[in-house]
């Protein structure tokens, strides 16, 4: 389906509403409320959270840019939409939406919204729950609900779109979803230059990192390799000039493109990513700034609070009682339970 | 709702909070000698003036009735409270500065405990190359702020009350203020949390950095008023100070002009860190009260702040300010440096207390409608004014389409209230019908309780009220707020002065 600002053969204005809500209740029929049903996205991420019980039904969310808004700087669109056609029906008015822009062409909105994973432009951009205004799901007991609304502002209720992004459809699928966008900026620069490296006087801080988060007022991102520092800088073109030039004494020069994210990520400390990838011991791609890196293995098994963990564990057991939604998948499948004693770890 | 059937209560504050009801007695004075066997005697009150002072918070509702007011000093005294609530089943309300407009700070319910955070007021630990910093709940958001600014940064929601609002209480809000147009609100600045679970438990939910791991627990539990449990430690992040700023003041002849400018600006693709609009009320009551500046022949005046690096604020002011004028403004004006862009603020954040020269009392709602909306939703809130023959002063967050039409009356005047509510109530149903929200920053509290199912459908609440399950299983934490399931603030209190033995 076409956003309405295109003059595509599409339905026009006043059908594409009903068309669109046809859709939802089609979605909703098809889940249903009684068999075990699994949501396919572009199974880009088909491995993470758990295995998929191949004996359930199986289910995709509606597709379409439903509605373009430059003007409220926002889009609906249904969860089944490849991010590959979101970004250009956005591309086309300028806008960009916190979503991974590297993905893969199969992979879907409602996909990486249930994994919930940040992409390249996460410093800049936040985490994609950020960006999620408003959200239509599908109940385990096969009802329409929705949270949210399509304004950029709302504190009006329990906000369940929080709980839905990254909860790989385990509480209930997501039709519609009304995201946040941003305009892309006018001048977009990867710079690439020397490796991070660890003060042996206080090994826990990346020093370099700091330095650099504190010479450039708003990077974009910020990506370490073992042997490299990426750097991308956006916004106005004397600006993104003058930083350059400022990274250009530290050894940095422009390059076309920053490194892709690789497959596995591992947590950790906001500014400690460095440290972490080299102590991941294999080869790796950090997210300076937010705490991620990405590798080619698998990193320690992620750690939960035990009582947070018991909270996760009532919330599926209450929102989806006979285990229908997803069945096989769990957000807490390859995590460690900490116990209270050690919940200073954190603080 | 002031001097309404429940206003009468309060005279007796003293003697309910010693569980005059006989049947109540004896348990009222166990969980008292409980707390004050833990907390010790001056940290434990249940005398007259502070069961008055904790009874309510700054918003109108008058239903409140503490029965005992605790101040923690640590996570576990906090603790010790909710467990020893468990034990007698009493119901326990978190308070911050008590500044919420919505009355979420309200103690419902049977002789409910409050726990006055303010006295967890310790910033914990600031991690410059981590950007947080970990904060007990009662640290207040401007003293945060000041702590940051010699390091380079600040905490970046600035709600207007951000000299008497805690971090807790901005945390169970969802805080807004001029400055989240661009930086967004609260949820997006809170990384992690200890809290402590209504059954007592604690948890810590949220990193530090990376991944969720499990549900987004501190995504839900950010905005959530209050109860899903009592937040003892937050960690929020740092955003560093911006290079360059430039504050302008446009003016101009309509609202209508005004508020389009706003919405020209967003649609050309800028996202300004602010845009504040305030109309010739509120330009009047805030140049008589603190002479900021503003031009008083103007129907409306639009403050809007641009930051970042500085080419591109140069470049961004030249261009705004073209579009200012193109739509319609008469003069726009740069801040020419930080005394002034000072001035041009203080303006807007004393808009409130100014007020009070025009009407003792005021109602400032609170709704977000589409920002295409607002020229419209505007026009509707001044007629329904008009009708109920109140004052209408409008200063709002019109980059985000947050609306907070001001209804300025005096409350000693018979039945004033009243129309007050029926128009508030209005201009709900107007932002609604344009597509908005019931709330964009002060939250449902008791006051919008009544309004959620014009927003949401039985199936909604339903699976809203699933979550309050979960994790309050009992009910005990801040109950009779936000969803309008089950028994109401005001139906707890009703039910609170039935004389003993009616349900018998
Ligand atoms: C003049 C004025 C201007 C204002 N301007 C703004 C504005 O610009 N933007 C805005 O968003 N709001 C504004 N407000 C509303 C209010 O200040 C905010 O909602 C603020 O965040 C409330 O903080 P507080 O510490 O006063 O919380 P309180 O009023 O004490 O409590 C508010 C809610 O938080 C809960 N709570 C408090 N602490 C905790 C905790 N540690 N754990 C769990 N729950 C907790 C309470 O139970 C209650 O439900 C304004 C209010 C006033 C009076």
């Amino acid at each position: 389906m076409a956003p309405k600002h295109s003059n595509s053969n599409h339905p026009s204005k006043g059908d594409l509403p009903r068309t669109w809500a046809a859709q939802t209740l089609a979605f909703a029929a098809a889940v249903g409320d009684t068999r075990p049903v699994t949501c396919v996205g572009g199974q880009t991420h088909w491995s993470l959270a758990g295995t998929a019980d191949s004996t359930a039904d199986r289910v995709s969310a509606p597709s379409g840019v439903v509605d373009v808004l430059p003007e409220e700087m926002l889009v609906r669109v249904g969860a089944g939409t490849p991010l590959v056609e979101l970004a250009q029906a956005l591309f086309a008015v300028g806008q960009q939406v916190c979503l991974p822009q590297d993905a893969d062409p199969l992979a879907t909105v409602g996909g990486a919204l249930a994994v919930g994973h940040g992409g390249r432009l996460q410093l800049k951009l936040g985490p994609p729950r950020d960006s999620v205004m408003e959200v239509t799901y599908i109940t385990a007991q096969g009802q329409i609900s929705k949270s949210g609304g399509p304004v950029v502002k709302n504190v009006s209720g329990f906000d369940m779109c929080r709980l839905l992004v990254g909860s790989f459809g385990t509480l209930g699928f997501i039709s519609e979803v009304v995201l946040r966008a941003t305009p892309i900026p006018a001048v977009s620069q990867w710079l690439v230059g020397p490796p991070q490296a660890l003060d042996p006087q206080t090994p826990e801080v990346d020093q370099s990192a700091t330095s650099l988060q504190t010479l450039l007022h708003a990077p974009a991102s910020l990506l370490y390799t073992p042997t490299q520092t990426y750097v991308l800088l956006e916004g106005h073109a004397m600006d993104v000039k003058n930083e350059a030039t400022m990274l250009g004494t530290q050894g940095f020069e422009p390059v076309s493109q920053g490194p892709t994210l690789l497959p596995h990520r591992i947590s950790c400390r906001r500014g400690q990513e460095y440290r972490a990838g080299v102590d991941s011991g294999v080869d790796f791609v950090a997210l300076g700034g937010v705490g991620v890196v990405t590798s080619t293995h698998p990193g320690p098994k992620p750690r939960i609070d035990s009582v947070a963990a018991s909270l996760n564990r009532r919330l599926k057991q209450h929102f989806d009682p006979t285990g229908r939604m997803n069945p096989g998948r769990d957000v807490l499948a390859g995590t460690v339970e900490t116990d209270s004693a050690a919940r200073g770890t954190l603080r | 709702m002031k001097g309404s059937r429940h206003g009468s209560t309060k005279e007796n504050g003293e003697n309910a909070a010693l569980g005059q009801a006989s049947g109540h007695t004896m348990a009222v004075d166990l969980l008292i000698r409980e707390l004050e066997e833990s907390l010790g005697q001056d940290r434990v009150r249940a005398d007259r003036i502070e069961i008055g002072l904790f009874s309510g918070d700054a918003s109108t509702f008058d239903l409140g009735q503490a029965g005992l007011v605790c101040m923690p000093r640590t996570s576990s005294e906090v603790q010790t409270i909710i467990e020893a609530c468990n034990r007698h089943q009493r119901p326990f309300v978190a308070r911050g500065g008590g500044t919420g407009l919505a009355g979420g700070a309200i103690p419902c319910g049977e002789r409910p405990v409050v726990i006055a955070l303010s006295g967890m007021d310790q910033i914990l630990e600031v991690d410059v190359s981590a950007r947080l910093a970990w904060v007990e709940p009662g640290v207040i958001n401007l003293d945060l702020t000041r702590h940051l600014t010699p390091l380079g940064y600040h905490f970046a929601p600035d709600p207007s009350s951000q000299q008497a609002s805690t971090l807790g209480g901005n945390l169970a809000n969802n805080s807004g203020g001029p400055h989240c147009l661009s930086y967004g609100v609260t949820n997006a600045h809170i990384l992690a949390m200890e809290l402590v679970l209504p059954d007592g438990s604690v948890a810590m939910i949220g990193q530090d950095g990376g991944d969720a791991v499990g549900y987004d627990l501190r995504g839900i539990v950010v905005g959530s008023e209050g109860m899903l449990g009592v937040a003892t430690k937050i960690a929020v992040k740092l955003t560093p100070n911006p290079p360059a700023i430039s504050t302008l003041l446009a003016s101009f002849p309509t609202v209508r002009q005004a508020a389009s400018a706003v919405t020209s600006v967003i649609a050309n693709g800028y996202v300004p860190a602010a845009i504040e609009l305030m109309d010739r009320n509120a330009v009047k009551l805030i140049e008589d009260f603190v002479h900021a500046g503003y031009p008083r022949d103007a129907e409306a005046v639009v403050l809007l702040e641009l930051d970042g690096l500085e080419a591109g604020v140069t470049a961004t002011t030249k261009e705004v300010s073209h579009l200012m004028t193109g739509a319609g403004a008469i003069s726009v004006r740069c801040a020419a440096d930080d005394a002034e862009r000072m001035l041009l603020w203080k303006g807007r954040k004393a808009a409130f207390g100014a007020i009070s020269q025009a009407q003792p009392d005021y109602y400032l709602h609170d709704t977000v409608v589409p920002r295409t909306r607002l020229v419209e939703v505007l026009d509707e809130v001044y007629r329904i004014a008009e009708k109920y023959e109140l004052m209408v002063i409008n200063v709002f967050h019109a980059g985000d389409g947050n609306l907070h039409p001001i209804l300025a009356y005096d409350a000693r005047e018979k039945g004033r209230l009243e129309l007050v509510h029926q128009a508030g109530r209005e201009i709900v149903e107007a932002s609604l019908a344009a597509g908005g929200v019931l709330s964009g920053e002060h939250g449902i509290g008791v006051e919008k309780q009544a309004y959620m199912s014009l927003m949401f459908s039985s199936i909604d609440l339903a699976q809203q009220d699933l979550v309050r399950t979960v994790f309050d299983p009992e009910r005990l934490s801040n109950p009779g707020k936000v969803l309008p399931t089950g028994a109401t603030c005001a139906e707890l209190q009703y039910m609170n002065h039935v004389p003993d033995g009616v349900w018998a």
